[in-house]
């Protein structure tokens, strides 16, 4: 039978897990608008207060750097393509609000269901609800996501759940560091893949013709 | 030569390549020179001698080294043909970087860290996508979701598999890694469903991070998969390698019926390129050495089969469609040779007697040799593939061209033709290659193989 260890304490605490539900369904709806890497950046930086009573302060360094620096990439290749973009991206409509808006509601009532039923049973409330939060919003933003910027947050939501269950594992330092150099590739991809978007993102009109480069 | 060597000079060649990214034409040789210099690097790695490296072992064996020789002759031979087609160098140090990346995990032993150095070699050919293909873009999009996320599942099946061996209990924990380990396989692979987004980054032009990923990390996570198995035993589960089977056999007849939708070449070069990885995922799920074989097999050609079609789909803009302003002799033979390229490769791919017909044949006798049923849902994938390819023929005819810039698009000629022969010469070679592989895997996996026995009683697809 398989059996996880239980995590410390600090993972109990409630403020902290409701700050992040509010937080990731907060990032869900609002994913589409430049100013999602704020509330990004928060979602981490909750995930990084979980940790700090847990993890040995190298490795919660070496995280606080990694996250920090995925949400700085994200946040410069956001305010570039602002910057180069604001007299023609269009402004994404209430419509696209309303239904983000929904997915999250749709979110939130997951997470809460998950928790109430038996599925994650072999974990403490708190670390559950946390795990479960950023996954489902997790997959809610991947399933949304328009382009290179949307996908990588959604990913990073993935490696944000990765790191509190690998509380329970007790890995490497090693295995800590691969996963922060992780986190800051896929955040550079991300933005590489926002660059090469062009204007109007996944959604611009196709080249006319051709098969070959 | 140290073995952690080949991976810090294929990492500074990328470097030096991204130095000099916006002088096109010197990364574009640098590109070519690196991989052909850390082939050669390779082919001289000792082996069976470990070096401690980043507090990690670095070793390597006598099936890695043919491999490493293998990624790196073949990411030169993309350079090369990239060089020759595409308008941009962008694709030079991003591939150099996955190719680096790729070496460390055949380099470490198979353990958590190889297995997570291997999607960060994934993800570095995101960076391949260029502006202005909107498709392409997504469908790396895709691709980086489906290769970060599975990652999260590594660290647990690894820390179980060290737990059961620590505490001497190998009752369930093999068998919760092996299903742990299940979902990076398939993702890794990009087979079923995650096969939509190499379909999509390869649609409206081929591109080179597509081609790379399928002329070379199958083959490394083919080799990855079977030294994880040949160190644990335990995680040939047969429920896993049944449900890794069944994910192969729906990407195999759904990518072929669906080649015959598409709506341009590259995408049923794509098209095509995913249904041979099916079979050839079933033949390394069924568990018996002619099944593995057999798999191994369709890669080599699929390998061989994907440069072609990528060169010919290079040229094909510039030499091989119609050109009425064209009054040289040799311009009919010009736009024949391309077209044949890519028919050849595209057959080659649907498992034409060329191509990978003997590798299929070595699968479908390791899985069900008596049923027909099998027989028939291949072949229904390789008519699709095959009426694919008379459309994407026909549009390659009557394609407009571009102005020709002499010697260079006479050069990715020479390279297609060198490319056809290349494939006719593997598929002349069958039995050779057989052996080769029997070789290969013997020395690769000796005890992955010999309980084989134990996968009789699963149905197999």
């Amino acid at each position: 039978m398989l059996t996880v260890p239980v995590p410390p304490s600090s993972l109990r605490a409630p403020e902290l897990l409701n700050a992040l539900v509010l937080c990731s369904a907060l990032l869900v709806i609002v994913a589409d608008r430049p100013w999602s890497v704020l509330m990004f950046l928060a979602q981490r930086l909750i995930v990084i207060a979980v940790l700090r009573f847990l993890l040995p302060l190298p490795l919660l360094v070496s995280a606080f750097v990694a996250s920090v620096a995925s949400v700085g990439i994200v946040a410069v290749s956001e305010g570039r393509r602002l910057l180069a973009e604001r007299h023609t991206r269009p402004i994404p409509g209430l419509t696209n609000l309303a239904f983000r808006a929904g997915a999250a509601v749709l979110g939130v009532l997951v997470v809460e269901g998950l928790l109430r039923s038996s599925a994650v049973g072999l974990l403490p409330r708190a670390a559950a609800g946390a795990l479960t939060a950023l996954v489902v919003c997790g997959l809610l933003l991947l399933a949304l996501a328009d382009d290179g910027v949307q996908f990588g947050m959604g990913i990073l939501m993935f490696a944000d759940a990765g790191r509190l269950l690998y509380l329970s594992f007790a890995p490497g330092p090693e295995v800590w560091g691969l996963w922060a150099i992780l986190d800051v590739t896929v955040a550079l991809a991300a933005a590489h893949l926002l660059d090469t978007a062009g204007p109007g993102g996944h959604d611009a009109r196709r080249p006319r013709c051709s098969h070959t480069g | 030569m140290q073995p952690h060597g080949l991976t810090l000079l294929s990492l500074a060649a990328a470097g030096a390549v991204a130095l000099f990214g916006k002088r096109r034409a010197p990364a574009r040789g640098l590109g070519v020179v690196a991989a052909t210099i850390c082939a050669w690097y390779a082919s001289g790695l000792q082996v069976d001698k470990g070096v401690l490296f980043l507090g990690e072992l670095w070793t390597l064996d006598s099936p890695g080294r043919t491999l490493l020789v293998f990624l790196y002759a073949a990411t030169a031979a993309l350079f090369a043909i990239g060089s020759l087609s595409a308008r941009e160098a962008s694709f030079s140090a991003p591939l150099l970087t996955s190719a680096g990346l790729l070496s460390a995990a055949l380099l470490l032993r198979p353990s958590s860290t190889s297995f997570l150095v291997l999607p960060m070699a994934l993800v570095a050919v995101v960076w391949t996508v260029r502006e202005g293909t909107p498709p392409a873009n997504r469908g790396a999009s895709l691709f980086l979701a489906c290769t970060a996320i599975p990652a999260l599942l590594v660290p647990a099946a690894f820390t179980m598999l060290e737990r059961s061996a620590m505490s001497g209990d190998a009752s369930a924990a093999p068998e919760w890694a092996a299903w742990l380990l299940l979902l990076p396989a398939i993702l890794w692979l990009t087979i079923f469903p995650s096969d939509g987004a190499l379909r999509l980054w390869n649609r409206d032009q081929p591109s080179l991070g597509a081609a790379y990923l399928w002329v070379v990390k199958d083959v490394v996570v083919f080799y990855l998969l079977l030294k994880l198995w040949g160190q644990h035993p335990g995680l040939r589960d047969p429920a896993v390698l049944t449900t890794l089977g069944a994910v192969g056999f729906v990407t195999a007849v759904y990518n072929g019926v669906l080649a015959a939708a598409q709506p341009t070449p590259s995408a049923v070069l794509a098209c095509a390129a995913m249904s041979a990885l099916g079979i050839a995922v079933q033949g390394l799920a069924s568990g018996s050495l002619d099944g593995v074989i057999g798999g191994l097999s369709m890669l080599i050609d699929r390998s061989a089969a994907v440069l072609l079609a990528v060169a010919a789909l290079g040229a094909g803009k510039r030499v091989g469609a119609r050109d009425v302003r064209d009054t040289s002799p040799f311009a009919e033979w010009r736009k024949w040779l391309v077209l044949a390229g890519f028919a050849v490769a595209a057959l080659a791919l649907a498992g034409a007697p060329w191509g990978a017909l003997a590798g299929r044949q070595r699968v479908l006798n390791a899985l069900e040799p008596s049923s027909p049923f099998l027989l028939l849902a291949w072949g229904a994938g390789s008519a699709g593939v095959s009426l694919g390819l008379a459309r994407a023929v026909w549009t390659m005819w009557h394609c407009e061209t571009l102005p020709s810039r002499g010697h260079r698009d006479d050069l990715l000629l020479v390279l297609v033709l060198g490319l056809l022969l290349l494939v006719l010469w593997v598929a002349l070679r069958a039995e050779a290659m057989d052996a080769l592989l029997s070789e290969w895997v013997s020395a690769l996996a000796p005890s992955a193989l010999a309980t084989s026995d134990c996968f009789a009683a699963a149905p197999m697809l």
